[in-house]
């Protein structure tokens, strides 16, 4: 299958693959054309610039871990009970329930 | 359990798998708009892969951050800072630094332990290391650029990861900005839009010729102010070196050619704003 093509080449096809990309990297210019930058900074101006991204959450080994419903940001970051976006690392820790906090 | 140790989520198809490949093979100036949107969610869905280490089971992302920017990113970026010329010379030292990444990768027996999807793991990290050290080397040219041009600027710290991660790069007459490659735009999709004043970037013309703009909300034009040229988005790059005004969805956006950006914030600055 075409998609497998990563993984169904030999080692030595794999190791050229790789040192083709680096040796591409080295010379090639990484910018955007003008059409591909401007398509995409239309499609960025487009986005509000405030998003709410819901989180779900689940208790693993005792641990909560948390999991973004939709792809987030690049800048932001879920990992288990921590939430990093730029500037902050919000740390999320849940007692667990008592008889009088019981709503 | 996967006879290969590596655990892809559900909705990583053979579309993704394909355009991995092609990213690796053909390089970036082979990709369409579609295509990259593709690459971004390729690599945004390998974030959630789970791998067989000796410490247990890990996402990709973890292990990247672990084995890849723990190690290599602040050597970077020091070594970066180091370059008489930053232009010249960052594609050499990514270069180096991904053969490390790739020296480790084969090194530490992730392919003998993970099997032949492990290469998915070498990709993604290859990715996200080109996406860091390209970024950052940009960041330097531009930090440096002003500084020259006596450009009064507030940067953010790049030496560690914490300064890394400050909300945005740098602060001049008091608005908040992005230093950010062409990709990013593509890399951010529509999640969230302009949060900044204004965004630093480039790109290329018919292809050997490259500009350099800046993209800035109104508010942060009317600190520096003057006539814009109406366009719209896909004649925005001919109003260029006029500055251009393209309303978008009832929001109006600036472009502005860069040394024309430094030259009015310079005047901007000497008026003491």
């Amino acid at each position: 299958m075409e998609g497998q093509a990563l993984i169904g080449m030999s080692n030595a096809e794999f190791d050229n693959l790789i040192e083709r990309y680096l040796r591409r990297g080295e010379q090639e210019p990484r910018d955007l054309e003008s059409g591909t930058f401007f398509d995409a900074v239309a499609n960025f101006a487009t986005a509000p610039a405030e998003t709410t991204i819901e989180l779900n959450g689940e208790w693993r080994q005792g641990h909560l871990v948390l999991k973004p419903a939709q792809p987030v940001p690049p800048d932001v970051v879920v990992r288990d009970n921590q939430i990093s976006a730029p500037g902050f690392t919000f740390v999320i820790r849940v007692s667990p329930a008592s008889p009088a906090s019981v709503g | 359990m996967s006879p290969t140790g590596v655990w892809l989520p559900a909705t990583f198809s053979d579309a993704h798998a394909r355009v991995v490949f092609k990213y690796l093979d053909e390089g970036r100036r082979s990709l369409s708009f579609a295509e990259w949107t593709l690459v971004f969610e390729s690599f945004g869905l390998l974030d959630e892969a789970i791998a067989d280490t000796p410490d247990g089971l890990r996402r990709f992302r973890s292990l990247y951050e672990s084995q890849v920017e723990n190690s290599f990113a602040d050597r970077y970026i020091a070594d970066l800072l180091e370059t008489v010329n930053v232009t010249a010379e960052w594609m050499s030292l990514w270069a180096r630094y991904a053969r490390a990444i790739f020296a480790l990768w084969r090194g530490a027996g992730w392919p003998e332990r993970l099997g032949p999807e492990s290469r998915l793991l070498l990709s993604y990290w290859l990715f996200w290391w080109e996406m860091f050290a390209e970024g950052y080397a940009f960041e330097v040219q531009v930090f440096r650029d002003l500084k020259r041009s006596d450009v009064d600027f507030v940067p953010h710290d790049i030496h560690t990861r914490q300064g890394r991660r400050s909300p945005y790069d740098l602060d001049v007459l008091g608005l908040h900005g992005d230093v950010k490659t062409s990709v990013y735009f593509l890399q951010m999709g529509r999640v969230p839009g302009m949060r900044y004043d204004f965004y630093i970037s480039r790109f290329r013309y018919q292809g050997r010729q490259r500009w350099m703009v800046v993209l800035m909300q109104l508010v942060a034009w009317r600190k520096i102010d003057g006539d814009t040229e109406a366009t719209t988005w896909d004649r925005a790059q001919l109003a260029l070196p006029s500055v251009a005004s393209v309303m978008h969805e009832g929001r109006q956006i600036i472009l502005v050619e860069y040394e024309m950006w430094k030259t009015r914030v310079r005047q901007r600055q000497s008026e003491g704003e």
